[in-house]
């Protein structure tokens, strides 16, 4: 009667170790999949921001042309270098990015627009515009996307067409 | 001794099909939710809808933009000594591929309700993943051009 009894006790405990085992192993990759998925929801939501850039950039009062209080869908080439000597100022509302516009056409001379070739009478005498560059110490992995914009030229009251090139470093 | 172990290794069994079967849905749940990649088609409709927004704006030749010289386009008139129509696939398709677009991955249309007039780009519309564009309206004497942009990927 005690052997039986002893026997089915150890029974019991062995089923209660088992369950518990394999209770615990669940959690444990459930716990590892869960914590997986929400850093891959917190990147996705941060992809998308980025992706918002394209958008938003373009539509940046401190970019956007505008005439007589009328906005165009159009970007100021002389507020866009404005903004590149302001680049300290926007790590709160761009992070760890890098914003450039190439002017592609009509075809320009293939150089940086600097401050020289901003006083220049012919500016823009260039074709990459830096408007703002912040670049983390270490990065994993590095995403690029660009979008056509139109530029005006307030001097010359030509537009000309440039690619918003947006890399993020993360 | 024996109805009781059997009903042991029953339970076993069991509990061991209920832990299968929530692993697998939590899978599936996570491989539905996964599979629409909405992140991309939003960067598209966004580059899709910037392209229609700047080569509507761009300066083509002596002052002239795109609205003007599809007018120009539908009148069969000459715009700055050339015709109208081929400038503009011309010097639109120059645009686009200087953007990076390849001549597959893009097409651009204009088209009035009888007439097409622009039509650049080898993109298959009617393939599975196209973003598009929302229409921009040019209007023309008593008529209005629709220009659209899609994009395949």
């Amino acid at each position: 009667m005690s052997s039986k009894a002893q026997l089915e006790i150890n029974e019991t405990i062995l089923v209660i170790v088992i369950f518990s085992v394999l209770a615990i192993a669940g959690l444990v990759v459930f716990h590892r999949y869960n914590t997986e998925s929400i850093k891959a929801s917190i990147l996705e939501s941060e992809r998308l921001s980025f992706y918002d850039l394209l958008n938003q950039v373009p539509n940046m009062p401190e970019l956007k042309c505008s005439s007589q209080n009328i906005q165009d869908d159009c970007i100021d080439l002389y507020k866009a270098f404005g903004l590149s000597k302001l680049q300290l100022k926007y790590f709160d509302k761009f992070g760890y990015k890098t914003i450039n516009l190439r002017f592609i056409y009509p075809k320009l001379p293939d150089k940086e627009c600097t401050e020289s070739l901003f006083q220049a009478t012919d500016f823009p005498n260039c074709n990459r515009l830096k408007i703002y560059e912040r670049i983390p110490s270490s990065y994993k992995a590095t995403e690029k996307i660009s979008s056509p914009v139109a530029i005006y030229n307030p001097v010359t009251q030509d537009y000309m067409l440039a690619v918003l090139e947006l890399t993020w470093q993360y | 001794m024996a109805i009781l172990r059997k009903a042991q290794v029953e339970t076993f069994g069991l509990l061991i099909i209920v832990i299968l079967i929530v692993f697998i849905a939590i899978f599936i749940i996570r491989l539905s939710s996964l599979s629409t990649d909405n992140s991309s088609n939003i960067k598209d409709s966004i580059i899709a809808n910037n392209v229609i927004t700047s080569i509507t704006k761009v300066t083509i030749c002596q002052k002239q933009q795109l609205p003007s010289i599809l007018k120009a386009c539908y009148n069969h008139a000459l715009s700055c000594n050339t015709d109208s129509c081929q400038l503009l696939s011309k010097e639109l398709s120059s645009m686009l591929e200087s953007s990076g677009f390849s001549k597959n991955e893009y097409k651009l249309t204009a088209a009035t309700k009888d007439k097409e007039l622009l039509s650049i780009g080898d993109c298959n519309i009617k393939s599975g993943n196209v973003v598009a564009s929302s229409p921009y309206t040019i209007y023309i004497e008593g008529s209005s051009a629709i220009l659209k942009m899609y994009i395949c990927r």
